[in-house]
């Protein structure tokens, strides 16, 4: 089962920011700061951290919507980035990505059949004629019912629409598909009912995930492994479990003191981070975190830590560990 | 499970429902729409009056100083003007031209805006800022003292008249495409912005595709929009260009120049035979192809009822 799928080596991703009358690039924002990881087949891998930490940024970097500014990704080893236009067309069907917004996802003028169905037929995968019973099989797995095919979108509730778009991605056959905060808009007991969906269709077709999110509860009943992020970089990589109940990274520590519990007599003592998010355009030196980390010392503040293993495939970057 | 067996086969296309494009539901909103009926029984009459018309008048347009300035009467149902000519059959033959520089100018327009705004929304860079600065100088200059100039020059080159309204079309397209280059581009602009715009990314659709059944059903509604308001300030602004003699000339007659050489007190108190039916021709052409728009605006909206 652990066979790499996907291998992400030092990536980076800056954006560039414009600015002057002859809008010269004066500095860049660094979303993704020299991320590695790797997924292997069948498993789920979880991305958290804060809003702006970079998160969206991996995911959407990973299969090639953002040109890289460094590093590569791998897919069963082939160097994504170095594909020519025509090359990564044919690889698209094999790497999916669900939106975080089920209304801005889906063109309004466009019937859900065709929208869910187009990319099949654009691609030759299959006739014209055997392509409405693929699309309605399909829509059934992601429970839509068949009639729901000559609708607009905007017959649709935000739980089905996120369906919608789980269809038009999975129809393609896929074997890695990014979710990229999948179900961050819906409301709790349509969450529920989509994360179950995610996972009964993981297990039945084997597929592999990237799930980003910042809801740890999700993460935690749907992940394999998860990573922290932090402005840009991964702070600490491990099994669920493992990172659950050992946090070792002072960031990981207080995001997980920060996940509500469902019991008002229960007393613990919450890590309060104090400040925002530095910009990144303008990280801190050394360790990323030293601005708000309750233990920081002199040397986080002029050496950036170094990410180790630190035993059992749990990786962190802190000086203290 | 067992799900409800639903009572049409979904697998077959949905006959009630239409076929599956865009096209044919719009096709059919639009046929239904009382106003759009109206709009094209309209213009469809205006077009038969201006084009064919003109062959069932008894009158020829030639001048016949005895009969100036008739009231209408059996004979000329629409009295006659100050060189004793036919109103009706002026009307008509008017019609001709203020209907062809009305639509023509407009499908100029259309094609210049909406060929450069979709470029420079699509694809910015510098090619985007050298529309936009173009445009701005166009957009800044003022209309009048262009016309003026290039009327001058129309008239120093001795146009024969016969061809000058397909100058006149031509003028009216260049100066007016910059409003609707501005509207499609910044539609296109936020278009791309969109998240649905990503997924046929994501999901390898063709370049053609993406801009075939993604990009231009979302900007269209604008097109159309601009389109109608197009024919209507097309054939007011003829009437001005015509006024200030630069537009067709004279014994040409077009609505717009009708309704000018009208313009003295004597004329416009004493003798409405001569502005009122070119100023009802132009408000009902006006009127039915802002119908049509309308309609059109809506039949290519999908949360509309079919």
């Amino acid at each position: 089962m652990s066979e790499p799928l996907i291998e992400v080596k030092n990536l980076k991703k800056y954006f560039p920011i414009r600015g002057g009358i002859l809008q010269r690039t004066i500095g860049y924002v660094k979303a993704v700061d020299g991320v590695t990881f790797t997924i292997n087949k069948g498993e789920t891998l979880s991305l958290v951290g804060e809003s702006g930490c970079g998160k969206s940024t991996v995911g959407r970097t990973i299969i090639r919507l953002y040109d890289k500014t460094d590093g590569e990704v791998f897919y069963k080893s082939i160097p994504i980035h170095n594909l020519k236009k025509n090359e990564l067309r044919k690889l698209r069907p094999k790497m999916q990505l669900v939106f975080q917004d089920p209304f801005s996802s889906l063109n309004p003028r466009l019937r859900v059949g065709d929208a869910i169905g187009e990319a099949l037929l654009d691609h030759g995968l299959i006739s014209r004629n055997e392509l409405r019973d693929k699309v309605i099989e399909t829509m059934e797995i992601c429970g839509l019912a068949p009639y729901h095919v000559d609708r607009y979108p905007h017959e649709f509730s935000g739980g089905q629409r996120q369906r919608i778009g789980i269809a038009r991605a999975l129809i393609l056959d896929p074997e890695f598909i990014v979710l990229d905060e999948p179900v961050s808009s819906l409301d709790v007991s349509i969450q529920a009912q989509i994360i179950n969906l995610l996972m009964d269709l993981q297990q039945q077709k084997g597929l592999t995930y990237l799930f980003i999110s910042h809801d740890l509860s999700v993460v935690e009943h749907i992940s394999t492994r998860v990573a922290v992020m932090y402005l840009g970089n991964i702070v600490e990589m491990a099994s669920r479990d493992e990172l659950f109940d050992h946090p070792l990274h002072p960031y990981t520590q207080a995001l997980l003191s920060a996940v509500p519990i469902p019991d008002p007599d229960l007393k613990r003592e919450r890590i309060i981070l104090e400040g925002d998010i530095p910009s990144p355009a303008n990280p801190p030196k050394g360790c990323k975190f030293h601005t708000r980390c309750p233990l920081a010392k002199d040397i986080c503040r002029e050496q950036v830590p170094e990410y180790k293993d630190v035993g059992g495939g749990h990786f962190v970057a802190c000086h203290l560990v | 499970m067992e799900r409800p067996t639903p009572t049409l086969d979904y697998r077959k296309k949905n006959k009630k429902r239409g076929g599956t494009s865009l096209w044919q539901d719009a096709f059919r909103r639009f046929i239904r729409n009382k106003y759009a009926i109206l709009g094209l029984v309209i213009l469809t009459f205006m077009v038969l009056f201006a084009f064919i018309g003109p062959y069932f008048s008894p009158h020829q347009d030639v001048p016949d100083v005895t009969k100036a300035n008739q009231p209408p009467s059996n004979e000329h149902w629409l009295g006659t003007d100050n060189l004793g000519r036919d109103v009706l059959l002026r009307l008509m033959l008017a019609g001709r031209i203020s209907l062809t520089i009305g639509i023509a100018a407009t499908l100029i327009l259309l094609l210049i805006g909406v060929t450069l705004g979709s470029i420079s929304g699509y694809y910015g860079g510098w090619l985007d800022v050298i529309i936009m600065r173009i445009a701005d100088i166009i957009y800044a200059m003022p209309g009048l003292p262009i016309l003026i100039v290039m009327g001058a020059i129309m008239s120093d080159l001795k146009i024969p008249p016969a061809h000058r309204i397909y100058y006149v079309m031509f003028i009216l397209g260049i100066i007016s495409w910059v409003g609707v280059a501005r509207l499609v581009r910044s539609q296109i602009l936020s278009l791309k912005e969109q998240e649905f715009m990503l997924a046929t990314e994501v999901l390898g659709l063709k370049d053609s595709k993406k801009i075939i059944k993604h990009l231009f059903p979302n900007v269209l509604p604008t097109v159309i929009v601009a389109g109608t308001l197009g024919v209507a300030s097309s054939i007011i602004s003829e009437s001005t260009l015509s006024f200030l003699g630069l537009g067709v000339v004279p014994p040409t007659p077009s609505w717009g120049y009708m309704l000018s050489a009208a313009n003295n007190m004597i004329d416009f108190a004493k003798r409405p035979w001569l502005w009122i039916p070119p100023g009802v021709a132009i408000m009902l052409t006006v009127v039915a192809i802002n119908f049509i728009g309308d309609a059109l605006r809506d039949a290519f909206d999908p949360r509309q009822k079919i």
